[in-house]
């Protein structure tokens, strides 16, 4: 016998691959459209001009966003795509220190490829403008915004959409009686919610500014209510898009700190999340600002000015579930009964929170330990 | 006569001379330019390419003197240690088991047990996250719908459960470090330890450990270095747990406001001091085994071990690790990637596909898909023909300086993944290369090149010289020589180092994570960015995704180019 041929087996990492490979080819072929509705609204003129020149600059917008929400922000692109369908939109995203410090290592490095900064509160906006990365810039509609102080940098960087630190909470692991009383600061601190919680730290710009009005603003807080809070032993976060789908799933029942937009997102989904606020609630504003030597300047103006526009407040709205700040915008975020626009809701003070944040920092570090994820 | 052979041994040195000359400069820049910055940051008060940045020693008080420095040092070196010791007893278990012994399906489960190798350690991580959560996981979940609310006993957020998901990611990878020597053991060693009545058990604690040891000390060593350095295990499950490890500590540092770079450098060094210290050690234990006899010369065969009455209860721990670490964690990310939000309830109202659509949909995603294939298919090509030239510098050439090649080529292997990014990142925060995926391309390079120095070495050692100076003698340059002598019998080691550093580079984290820009995201830093949004469901596509990705490229690698990355059972 000369030999006998044998025949190879097949590679059994060959046949996984192929029929997994196969599965996500037909699934993803399986794409429909977006979720987002809503026809494309009208483009005033000087929209149309700075459209013109956005898709004339090579037709692509990158930004720099301050919010983990990467769901949230496809569908807000999505409804500006709808409107201005010969551009594309990139963007970069994480929390507002990440993001600001990776715009700041970039552009030191003489890299120009971001349009606009979107982020919460000014302080990112003052660090970028000292290095002039930013470029004077005032939204069409500006003066139909607020003018509250701490909310805008003159022709540098304008506030577009609000949102409210409170409390959010699994309904269904929540008593209604604990839910009545998680609408006062109060009720925050009764014992029956210890081991049940997480609380966001000073990290990210929104939370640090529930924290600096909570310690240093309103007096009948301050340091003994903050170490009530900490006596529940809740579990430490630096962010809301952690925490929540957790507090969703069941895992906490209660975190405090939180921004109350995330009760609005899980309504619409239908979500186990409910999110209210307590007397005298903080208020937070997200910021607008275009970046020197931006790549596609005329793209960086149009996004800017469109979610300043009534479409794009109302995108805002629908999408990010922040409250729209543009004058006339009274609907709520949510048609729930549990969601409040705060009766008396408190600007925080950021010149005061930049001046004591090293101590805000380690006074929450001390109080509720060292900073989780 | 004399001076006509020395004229030819000096033209053949300066001709060598020249072609080592780019060699040294590549691992100039691949190498010691990035540990040079790294010192050099340790030292500076600002950010990469900021202005106005000023020589301090306030760094290395500042990390010397903090507690947090000392307990992040002392949780890593803890964790390395008990990830090496479980994951190399579980992997000699299946070196032992599926190498030497007649259980059933050993072909099935050897190539099941290797699975793990494929996925990213962090892509497991994720999937113990949504099957081990406390009150959330989908295990408690499951087990308090059938048996009750105070069922439930899993809790993967912690300490020992960070320890279970690394043991269960590194088992493979010493169960292959252990597997030849198990392979090549002469079972005659055995066979007269059970005919001088020795129980199975005892044959294999008296004779087969203590012979295999030098390969199983050089797999723990080898553990210890990449547990203790991980960062995406840790950094998903530690901050949860309490329990944050150096790697984590210098990421941290990185992205506190306001960012404390000098620290993170300074924690790096020393980091860095105790993995090349972990790498000397394992290269002993390497160069120890390789003296080790267990090959014998004289038509001895590895004998199958009849396990008797133990065969099937020793079936199942393969078979347990294999539901644990590929069933298991499959399943969970498969099934999170259908659920409109997640839940450990499986709830058919929930189900949905607009997360994958929203995937495939997503500028990023197909950005970052693009990114991976390039640097995955690009790095291994640089990086294999780096190695090679550096093999044949050290080997073949009489240049000065040439032992030191191997010994620089081989550094990057002894550190850090993260400290090595902000390294690259110092190195190049001002170039024309930052921000770009070439950037990435560099610093995988330096990052995997000792993986493929160290097979194509072994391979370029084993070539009898005599063969190229035939070549040589028969009229033949050296790239003639080279490409009909060397390379064709070097092919097997090229290739199969070629798909090594291309697993490595798909699945990679540590590197990417500080040297990302916004035009060169890759898909585990999608992933990790998932994660931080909180988006299961995107996070787990993500990381079926890039396991995808790899099986499909290692099942094609392995039909068409006949490569085989795992040693044979002969």
């Amino acid at each position: 016998m000369i030999g006998t041929i044998r025949r190879r087996r097949p590679s059994y990492a060959a046949i996984a691959a192929a029929a997994v490979s196969g599965l996500m080819l037909s699934l993803t072929a399986c794409g429909g459209s977006s979720e987002s509705s809503g026809e494309a609204a009208p483009i005033t003129p000087a929209q149309q001009q700075l459209y013109d020149a956005a898709v004339a600059s090579g037709g692509k917008i990158k930004l720099f966003i301050g919010t983990a929400a990467n769901g949230e922000t496809d569908q807000l692109i999505e409804r500006f795509k709808q409107t201005f369908p010969k551009v594309t939109v990139e963007y970069v995203s994480g929390t507002g220190n990440e993001v600001t410090e990776r715009l700041l290592t970039e552009k030191r490095s003489g890299l120009n490829n971001v349009d606009a900064l979107i982020s919460g509160g000014l302080t990112s906006y003052r660090q970028v403008a000292d290095e002039n990365y930013l470029s004077r810039f005032a939204p069409e509609d500006a003066n139909l915004f607020t003018a509250d102080k701490g909310t805008y940098i003159d022709n540098l960087a304008y506030s577009f959409g609000g949102q409210y630190n409170g409390v959010c909470y699994n309904p269904n692991n929540v008593s209604d009686e604990e839910a009545a009383a998680l609408k006062t600061y109060n009720g925050w601190v009764d014992p029956r919610f210890k081991g049940r919680a997480a609380v966001i730290n000073a990290d990210g710009s929104v939370y640090r500014r529930g924290l600096s009005y909570w310690l240093y603003q309103d007096d009948q807080l301050g340091k003994p209510w903050l170490e009530k809070l900490a006596a529940l032993n809740p579990k430490v976060y630096n962010s809301g898009n952690v925490i929540v789908p957790q507090v969703i799933a069941g895992e906490y029942d209660v975190v405090y700190n939180i921004a109350t937009i995330y009760g609005a997102r899980a309504y619409r989904e239908g979500a186990p999340l409910e999110c209210v606020t307590a007397e005298r609630a903080p208020y937070s504003t997200f910021v607008a600002g275009l970046i020197s030597q931006a790549p596609n300047e005329a793209g960086g103006k149009l996004f800017i000015n469109w979610l300043f526009s009534e479409a794009g407040q109302r995108a805002v709205q629908e999408t990010w579930s922040f409250s729209a700040l543009r004058a006339g915008f009274n609907t709520p975020v949510v048609d729930a009964d549990w969601w409040q626009t705060p009766k008396d809701a408190r600007v925080v003070d950021e010149d005061l929170l930049n001046q004591r944040y090293s101590e805000l920092v380690a006074t929450f570090n001390s109080l509720f330990g060292a900073a989780s994820k | 006569m004399a001076s006509v052979t020395s004229y030819v041994e000096r033209l053949r040195n300066k001709k060598d001379l020249t072609f080592a000359a780019p060699v040294y400069a590549v691992m100039l820049v691949l190498v010691l330019v990035p540990l040079g910055y790294l010192v050099y940051a340790a030292v500076q008060t600002a950010s990469p390419g900021a202005p106005n940045s000023s020589f301090t020693w306030a760094n290395l008080r500042q990390v010397i003197s903090g507690d947090a420095y000392w307990q992040a040092l002392r949780n890593s070196l803890l964790l390395g240690f008990l990830v090496s010791v479980f994951a190399v007893a579980l992997g000699v278990s299946f070196a032992w088991i599926l190498g030497r012994t007649d259980i059933p399906f050993r072909r099935t489960l050897s190539v099941l047990v290797s699975l793990p190798i494929f996925l990213s350690p962090f892509a497991l991580g994720i999937a113990w996250v949504l099957l081990g959560s406390e009150k959330s996981g989908l295990i408690n979940g499951n087990l308090r719908n059938l048996f009750g609310p105070s069922a439930g006993f899993v809790n993967v957020m912690t300490f020992p459960g960070m320890v279970f998901v690394m043991v269960l990611a590194f088992a493979p990878l010493a169960y292959l470090f252990t597997l030849g020597p198990m392979l090549n053991m002469d079972g005659s060693l055995e066979e007269a330890s059970r005919l001088a009545g020795a129980s199975l058990f005892t044959t294999m604690r008296k004779v087969t450990l203590p012979v295999v040891l030098p390969g199983v000390l050089s797999a723990a060593l080898m553990v210890f270095v990449l547990a203790a350095e991980m960062f995406s295990v840790p950094g998903l499950i530690g901050p949860a747990a309490n329990y944050r490890t150096l790697p984590f500590f210098i990421y941290q540092n990185t992205t506190a406001s306001p960012p404390q770079w000098g620290a993170a450098a300074t924690a790096g060094l020393a980091l860095l001091a105790i993995m090349m210290l972990g790498m000397i050690l394992q290269a002993r234990a390497t160069k120890a085994s390789s003296r080790f006899v267990t090959v014998s010369g004289k038509g001895a065969r590895p004998v199958r071990i009849r396990l008797g009455r133990w065969r099937w209860p020793l079936f199942l721990i393969p078979v347990i690790y294999v539901i644990l670490g590929v069933i298991l964690p499959a399943c969970a990310l498969l099934l999170t990637t259908f659920l409109k939000y997640y839940t450990p309830g499986l709830n058919p109202d929930l189900l949905t596909f607009q997360w994958w659509t929203r995937v495939a949909e997503s500028p990023q995603f197909q950005t970052a898909l693009r990114n991976t294939l390039i640097v995955g298919s690009a790095t291994p090509t640089v990086a294999v023909v780096i190695a090679f030239a550096m093999s044949y510098v050290r080997n073949r050439t009489r240049v000065p300086f040439r032992q030191v090649v191997e010994t620089v080529g081989m550094l990057p292997v002894s550190i850090p993944g993260i400290v090595f990014g902000v390294g690259i990142l110092w190195a190049y925060a001002g170039s024309f290369l930052y921000g770009t995926i070439w950037l990435l391309l560099i610093a995988y390079c330096a990052r995997f090149l000792p993986h493929a120095l160290r097979v194509i070495s072994s391979g370029m050692v084993q070539i009898d010289r005599g063969l190229e100076e035939a070549a040589r003698v028969g009229g033949a340059g050296v790239t003639r020589t080279v490409s009909t002598i060397t390379m064709p019998l070097l092919k097997p080691a090229v290739l199969s180092s070629w798909l090594l550093l291309l697993i490595y580079c798909a699945r990679e984290l540590n590197v990417a994570i500080m040297v990302y820009t916004s035009d060169s995201q890759v898909l585990p830093v999608l992933m990790w960015g998932a994660m931080q949004a909180g988006s299961y469901q995107t996070a787990a596509i993500l990381a079926i995704i890039e396991s995808s990705l790899i099986l499909l490229i290692v099942g094609l690698a392995t039909l068409v180019l006949r490569v085989n990355i795992f040693p044979r059972d002969n």
